[in-house]
């Protein structure tokens, strides 16, 4: 039995990737592995928005690629922060927790 | 920004590289998606189709991947530009029609604008030019007709509407003495007319009454363009004796360049053509004879007096006159705001032009546009692999581009040919001034 799935809520995405990466250098499978595992199967990105985020990321110079190795020894594209990465995700983290903050006090105070 | 723009442009010139690295990173999360489903128990086959579907279109990502790169919008319009030239060039005819249509019409409106421009848009090169209007007489045989000089400078000492008033006629005079002679175009005028106007000249002094007397007339005032032409810009010009019409005339002043002439009906000067000379007009014959007319007044209206106040005014001195001198029985005076002396009933003739090729360049770029829209071939493959609206749309936009870039030089061309056109024919019957002249735009 799969566990249910949400839909990710418009933006969130770049928000995710920004965190993954915050841990360290990955690539775009291990991306989408991680952010599945860690939210127990509830969030899975799909290859179709993954990439094409990536690719908006480095270009917005929040991340930055490089060629490497992964663990089975095949060449990979590995994605990492970058300092306005760093700051942008401290940013975005913070409007996130606000958000979740208010929506959840209003739901509750009914 | 920078490395927005770096990215961008490395998207766009190193296409190959940036493509097989996309290529790279596809299929290293593909293989790693079938390893995945391999390692929860599937066959390889099945893996493998299991990983293609969670996939998506592998194709539709790619591009996905590229609009967000950045680099697909130039990317698809060379494209885009690359076959509007190959559809170009495979109909050449289609191609000049349409360029030549629309080259004829900017043309057209590129001439009537500047037109429009001169004579409508522009105010008059005079200062407080609505204070300015012209002067006739008119009767039933004779609807606008010029004045007598007698008429006129008992006009200028009995009115009370008008700050100054004067007068001008045509005289072209022949400058012989230094060089060829050459006929300039001339004009006796009254003193008080710059002041009229509103100019004064940059060196020298307008005339004055004294002037006006039979016998002090060999006096000149020439124009910016003669001082420098046929003087050298001689600095000592003013009290130098200078031949016209084989006669010695002193030079008392030089206008300043770009000095207007304000359009005249008798013996009108040609459009386009500017006044070089100007001599003083003496009051020569008999007072007591009325019969003669060949000077236009013009007149500076006072501060807060109406032009209907003006025509009252003199309609009742002309009335005074007639009782005075036999000659001057009849007539009645016009007094006519220089503004719409000059546009006058051009104006309409003007904007209804304007309108009619304003709608032939709609027409035209609607039909460049239907035709490129033809020309997007809806039945070729290009447009059967899944392409919405807006690839067509701006392939047919695209195509427009060459004709549309190519259009306004021809547009140009043909807006100087139909300036030179217009100067040649049209503007015969216009009013024959200043304004009319067509400015390059």
């Amino acid at each position: 039995m799969e566990a249910q799935r949400i839909d990710l809520p418009q933006g969130t995405l770049d928000l995710l990737i920004l965190r993954t990466l915050s841990l360290g250098a990955q690539h775009g499978w291990a991306i989408s592995e991680r952010v599945q595992q860690v939210s127990s199967d509830v969030l899975r990105i799909q290859q179709g928005s993954l990439y094409p985020a990536l690719h908006r990321l480095e270009r917005r110079g929040w991340i930055k690629a490089k060629w490497g190795l992964s663990e089975n020894n095949r060449r990979a594209k590995y994605y990492e922060l970058t300092r306005i990465g760093q700051k942008q995700l401290e940013a975005e983290t913070e409007s996130w927790r606000k958000l979740t903050a208010a929506v959840a006090q209003i739901l509750e105070s009914a | 920004m920078w490395n927005d723009l770096l990215f961008r442009l490395r998207s766009l010139f190193r296409r190959e590289v940036v493509e097989t690295e996309l290529n790279e990173e596809l299929r290293f999360h593909f293989d790693h998606e079938v390893e995945k489903y391999k390692k929860s128990g599937m066959s390889f086959e099945a893996a493998r189709r299991r990983a293609r579907l969670s996939f998506g279109g592998h194709e539709q990502v790619k591009e996905d991947i590229r609009e967000a790169r950045g680099a697909s919008f130039i990317d698809n319009t060379l494209q885009d530009l690359g076959y509007a030239i190959r559809q170009l060039r495979a109909n050449p005819t289609f191609a000049i029609v349409i360029t030549l249509t629309l080259a004829l019409s900017i043309g057209a409106n590129s001439a009537i604008f500047s037109v429009i421009h001169g004579v409508l848009l522009k105010t008059l090169p005079y200062p407080e030019p609505n204070r300015l209007v012209r002067i006739f007489l008119s009767n039933d045989a004779y609807p606008k007709f010029p004045l007598n000089p007698f008429d006129l400078r008992d006009f200028r000492s009995r009115n009370k509407s008008f700050e100054l008033l004067a007068a001008f006629t045509r005289g072209d005079v022949q400058l012989s003495g230094s060089g060829d002679p050459v006929r300039l175009n001339g004009f006796g005028i009254t003193s008080g007319y710059f002041h009229t106007l509103g100019l004064q000249p940059q060196f020298g002094h307008e005339f004055d009454e004294k002037a006006e007397i039979p016998g002090n007339g060999l006096q000149i005032i020439l124009s910016d363009r003669i001082w420098r032409t046929r003087f050298d810009a001689a600095p000592d010009i003013i009290g130098r004796k200078i031949t016209l019409n084989l006669q010695p005339y002193t030079v008392v002043g030089v206008m300043p360049p770009g000095t207007a002439h304000p359009g005249n009906e008798y013996q009108p000067l040609p459009y386009g053509e500017d006044v070089d000379a100007w001599w003083p007009f003496t009051f020569e014959g008999n007072p007591a004879q009325r019969g003669s007319h060949y000077i236009e007044g013009i007149g500076r209206l006072k501060m807060n007096v109406t032009v209907e106040q003006a025509r009252a005014e003199m309609n009742a001195l002309m009335t005074q006159l007639g009782r005075e001198h036999a000659g001057d029985q009849g007539w009645r005076v016009l007094v006519i705001p220089l503004d719409s002396e000059i546009v006058g009933a051009s104006r309409r003739l003007l904007l209804v032009l304007m309108g009619a090729v304003g709608m032939v360049l709609l027409i035209a770029c609607a039909n460049a546009l239907i035709c490129c829209w033809h020309a997007r071939r809806p039945g070729s493959a290009r447009f059967q692999c899944g392409w919405l609206w807006e690839r067509p749309a701006r392939v047919s936009f695209v195509s427009c581009l060459p004709r549309a870039c190519s259009s306004p030089s021809w547009g140009e061309l043909s807006a100087w040919r139909w300036r030179w056109l217009a100067s040649r024919r049209w503007f015969r019957c216009y009013p024959q001034t200043f304004p009319a002249r067509m400015t390059s735009t």
